[in-house]
């Protein structure tokens, strides 16, 4: 590993390890993960279910802690930086993109795009969310409650809501679970879309093969270990 | 049908798993408790207060006559199983060392005293010699051939235990000191120091004449069925001089304290049901709205409405059974702790507890339940399954479903307003604290309209938290007004019952103070004014006012002669003469009803048709009189007209001079006054009794020491009774609040977490939560305080006959208070969340 690589390495692991106490026994979800992910590289992580995919995209973005080993995001060790620290570092580099959108119901898909901004103490939050409302194809819609929006453009909400403060990494975890194939289709066209522009990092969670081969990378999980094959 | 009932016990054990359906339960289980305890407990004190009273009068009901009492009356009470004692008293000359003076004398039999007892010393005979271990509890009064006498004659005539004192023709030996008697007598013709002898020795007195003033006394005791047999044997009978005297009505300044602290308990009762009934319908819709994906399943698989409404019955039933077994219990220890933790303040309690306490509770958890909670299920099961899966929570379908439609409103008010009737049978009760709860509701959505009118608070003038908080309320008005005003009837029952209490029981301090009057100085001359005022000056004692006072008759009302225009009933007060006094201030404690008082310029023009009176309001109702009715009086042989100027209510338990009749300063001149007042006279001032007895040899010293200390005895009761009353319904209060961001967490848990996830920092999440909840806590406890002050100042006016003045220091504190606290409780629920990594709480999603 050169200090070029380094420097591009975004992301990275080294012996990362996740397990659940199971009764007197422990359940190992995560068996000694090594990866690295350079800037602007998208890479897929796919495994049949239960394969430990979703552990592992939580932890690479500071949502989860490790059982073991080590996460380094953008040059800070995740493991020794406490909740807020955690927190702080999200707020600056992270986006999300959730399978089960996490709107929030009493919001209007205008204020959940603020949210970060606000968050952050971000100023124009308003225009901005505007804007990135717009570039999702919702800016008529923006006054609009998620229990009024359709699955597609709540989804389309969350994008937007991940995109707006600029992140450095895109993590979407099942982005298209929740939706039919077109809507899926059309969700993922516009996630590698602004993904392009924006040149971020995007770490993708899924089980469909085909929107793992348009990623740069896929990694396979099996069984809480990388399927080198 | 076993199996029916398996099945619905293991159906109900498979919803037990839910915590809203466990906080549901919860909630069933505290109004049960809560009624029951306060239930059991109010008639406790019931019969406590029953005791005190009766202990006071010297029996549960007494018969008094001014002629000797027919014997069978005895008779009838004893072969009913009544104990009985007879007292007679009067008043004459006592003799000793040459001196005479005017005593009180009670003859007892040996039935006395059948409440209570007399306390005495035979050792000592100087009052303030004497220490506690001296004195003796006797349960019986002197024997024959023997006298007690009051502390201050041993003084007067300078006799000591064993002299020789003579009353009338007999002779009779000094036994003991008189320190207490169970039931003093207080009226302003009993004037003399105390004397108790012997029943039988009365008649070898020879002071007792065909024409003396007498007063025979039948004491009964017993249970409350065989009173009831004497009253209805002997009331037929009575004469009008004879009386039955029930404990309650005994005395006014006791039965008046009892009195207001049983309507206070009622109170209490009330508003502990009316806040376990806000629990339970909390916790019902949170359960219902936790319900609402079941519901739809079910339904999508072919569940009808009748079935999905029998599963809810099934639930609630058990639920409502169990957790009345289980309250019941939980109830009945509470009352008993409460009785053991009391045992040294109170008398100790006999009897079995009504059965109120069991149908009390149980008929209140069906009310609540039938008007509450089950409308929220019907209108669950009778939705299209999509409307129901498609409607968030905060969406206004939801609440349409879930909230509070009017109808609903007004099925709940039904069920309040039975609730409470059932329980107080107290119109004004009811319907005070229901409009009062009612002005809330409207005034805290009139106060969330504005709101929400109003454009987001900008970030340079308010701290990011309240700002941050504010935001969130604006998003979910249609969550946040039932908060406020759950929270906020919360308050305002706690409030009203908090305010209630304190002014109740300043009033009674208020009344019955440390240097409350204990000597009353009666038939003090004109001339002797001036020095009288002068000696109790000189020794250092605050007296009230003296006080003129005529006594006349009053024998016209409208030029009709009384007995013509007012019921046999009534006519009782007018018999003897009244009262009659002047003055040109109102006193502090009496209160203008209707009409005008006097001012001083005013009143020449007025004189010159006829002066004006101001009548005590009990008495102008028993007779009848209005405004502008024209009395006569009769004053020695001459007549003197007055029209009815003001109705005026009095405190007749101040313990300070009062008067049915006040003319304005003038009126009476023609006519020769005497004077009173009365004055706090310390132990150590006690010398300037006897000087005024020497100086003043026509004025009367009336002795009030035990009647002071008797009522302050009770008050303190009332006001032990009172207080734990209040703990327990301040934790009905902590369960309402509890349970009401029980409802709140999930939502709240996904909420932070996803803040977190996107980044935000502790400081700002703790922040919003902070300034979220402290806003409806602010809110609530502002609106609660709103309402308690009205309900409290209403209730108090009309049911305790007390003023009013609103409390400033609240209107900062409890807005506060409430503030902190319920900030304080939302962040204690959620700080896990707070310090967790998000991926565990974002997973579980929102929960709707």
């Amino acid at each position: 590993m050169n200090d070029i690589s380094v420097k591009n390495t975004v992301l990275s692991t080294r012996q990362l390890t996740k397990y659940v106490p199971n009764g007197v026994d422990r359940l190992e979800i995560l068996k000694g993960i090594d990866l690295q992910i350079k800037a602007g590289e998208s890479l897929a992580i796919v495994g049949r279910s239960g394969s430990g995919k979703t552990t592992l995209l939580s932890i690479l973005a500071g949502l989860d802690i490790a059982s073991g080993g080590s996460v380094i995001m953008m040059g800070k060790d995740l493991g020794s930086l406490n909740e807020d620290g955690r927190a702080a570092l999200r707020a600056r580099h992270v986006g999300f993109v959730f399978q089960s959108f996490q709107l929030v119901p009493t919001m209007t898909a205008l204020e959940n795009v603020m949210l970060p901004l606000d968050l952050n103490g971000t100023a124009n939050s308003r225009d901005r969310a505007l804007d990135w409302l717009d570039k999702v194809g919702l800016s008529e819609r923006h006054h609009h409650y998620p229990r009024q929006l359709s699955g597609g453009e709540q989804q389309r909400v969350a994008v937007a809501r991940a995109f707006v403060t600029h992140p450095a990494l895109l993590f979407a975890d099942e982005p298209t679970g929740n939706l039919d194939e077109e809507t899926g289709q059309m969700v993922m066209e516009l996630l590698f879309k602004l993904n392009r522009e924006e040149g971020a990092t995007l770490v993708l969670v899924t089980h469909d093969t085909d929107l793992a081969a348009r990623c740069d990378r896929a990694l396979m999980l099996n069984h809480g270990q990388l399927d080198l094959s | 049908m076993m199996s029916h009932l398996i099945q619905s016990w293991q159906l109900w054990l498979r919803e037990w798993r839910q915590p809203s359906f466990r906080l549901l339960w919860i909630a069933l289980f505290i109004a049960v408790v809560t009624v029951a305890a306060i239930t059991a407990f109010t008639s406790r004190l019931g019969a406590v207060f029953d005791a005190g009273a009766a202990r006071f009068l010297g029996g549960d009901l007494v018969v008094e006559s001014s002629r000797t009492l027919p014997e069978d009356w005895a008779a009838i009470a004893t072969s009913n199983g009544l104990q009985t004692a007879t007292t007679l008293e009067f008043a004459s000359m006592l003799n000793a060392n040459e001196q005479m003076q005017l005593v009180s004398i009670k003859a007892v039999d040996a039935g006395y005293p059948l409440k209570g007892e007399i306390s005495v010393s035979r050792e000592k005979s100087v009052v303030s010699d004497i220490a506690a271990n001296d004195l003796e509890v006797l349960n019986s009064g002197p024997a024959s051939g023997e006298v007690w006498l009051a502390p201050r004659l041993f003084k007067l005539f300078g006799v000591a235990l064993g002299d020789l004192v003579t009353i009338g023709r007999a002779e009779f030996k000094v036994g003991a000191l008189l320190y207490k008697e169970p039931d003093p007598s207080f009226s302003l013709v009993n004037v003399a120091p105390r004397v108790m002898m012997h029943f039988s020795d009365v008649a070898k007195t020879g002071v007792v004449q065909p024409g003396s003033r007498l007063k025979y006394r039948l004491l009964l005791a017993g249970d409350e069925s065989a009173l009831g047999v004497f009253s209805e044997a002997v009331e037929p009978e009575l004469t009008a001089s004879q009386r039955l005297i029930a404990a309650r009505e005994g005395r006014p300044a006791v039965s008046n304290a009892v009195q207001r602290a049983e309507r206070y308990l009622l109170l209490g009762g009330v508003l502990g049901v009316l806040l376990a009934a806000v629990a339970l319908t909390i916790t019902a819709q949170f359960y219902a709205q936790q319900q609402k994906d079941t519901v739809a399943l079910l339904k999508t698989l072919g569940f009808r409405t009748g079935q999905l409404l029998r599963r809810f019955a099934v639930f609630l039933g058990i639920s409502a059974i169990t957790a009345t077994v289980a309250g019941l219990s939980v109830g009945w220890a509470a009352e008993r702790w409460v009785a053991w933790a009391l045992r040294d303040l109170l008398p100790p309690l006999s009897g079995s507890l009504p059965l109120t306490w069991i149908w009390l509770p149980i008929i209140t958890l069906m009310i609540v339940l039938v008007s509450f909670a089950w409308p929220i299920f019907l209108g669950l099961s009778k939705e299209p399954p999509m409307i129901i899966l498609r409607q968030g929570a905060a969406s206004q379908e939801m609440q349409r479903l879930l909230g509070f439609s009017p109808l609903r409103l007004l099925i709940a008010a039904l069920g309040f307003g039975g609730l409470l009737w059932l329980y107080s049978g107290e119109f004004m009760i009811v319907l005070t604290v229901l409009i009062g709860l009612a002005g809330m509701i409207v005034v805290a959505s009139m106060l969330m309209k504005l709101w929400l009118k109003l454009s987001p608070p900008t970030k340079t003038l308010v701290p990011g938290a309240l700002r941050y908080g504010a935001e969130q309320l604006k998003r979910r008005p249609w969550a946040t007004v039932p908060h406020i005003l759950a929270l906020g009837s919360a308050w305002s029952l706690l409030l009203t019952l908090f305010l209630i209490r304190t002014e109740l029981i300043d009033n009674w301090q208020a009344q019955v103070p440390e240097d409350a009057p204990n000597h009353f100085l009666i038939n003090i001359a004109p001339y002797e004014v001036e020095p009288m005022e002068e000696v109790l000056a000189a020794a250092g004692v605050d007296t009230a006012p003296l006080y003129p006072m005529v006594r006349g008759r009053l024998t016209e009302i409208n030029d009709q002669p009384v007995k013509t225009v007012v019921s046999m009933e009534n006519i009782g007060a007018l018999n003897r003469e009244l009262n009659l006094t002047w003055m040109d201030e109102l006193p502090g404690d009496n209160r203008i009803l209707e009409g005008q008082w006097w001012d001083k310029e005013g009143e020449e023009a007025e004189t010159s048709l006829l002066p004006g009176v101001s009548v005590e309001s009990r008495l102008a109702e028993r007779l009848g009189l209005r405004l502008g009715d024209k009395l006569t009086f009769t004053i020695g042989a001459e007549p003197i007209e007055s029209k009815v100027q003001s109705i005026r209510s009095v405190q007749w338990d101040s313990l300070k001079p009062n008067f049915y009749m006040v003319f304005p300063t003038g009126a009476l001149d023609r006519f020769s006054a005497t004077y009173l007042t009365s004055a706090y006279i310390a132990g150590s001032q006690a010398p300037v009794v006897n000087e005024i007895n020497r100086r003043f040899p026509t004025v009367s010293v009336l002795e009030l020491d035990q009647f002071v200390v008797k009522v302050r005895e009770v008050i303190t009761q009332v006001t032990l009774a009172i207080e734990a009353l209040l703990v327990l319904i301040f934790a009905a209060a902590l369960l309402v609040v509890a349970s009401l961001l029980a409802r709140e967490v999930p939502v709240r848990r996904a909420e932070t977490a996803l803040y977190r996830a996107l980044g935000a920092h502790r400081k700002v999440v703790v922040g919003a939560v902070w300034g979220e909840f402290a806003l409806i806590g602010g809110m609530a406890g502002t609106l609660g305080l709103m309402v308690a002050e009205l309900v409290a100042g209403f209730l108090q006016h009309r049911l305790f006959e007390m003023p009013f003045s609103p409390h400033w220091l609240l209107w900062v504190a409890v807005p506060l208070a409430s503030a902190l606290s319920t900030a304080f409780y939302a962040y204690w629920r959620l700080q896990d969340v707070l310090k967790a990594p998000p991926h565990g709480t974002l997973q579980s999603g929102f929960v709707e």
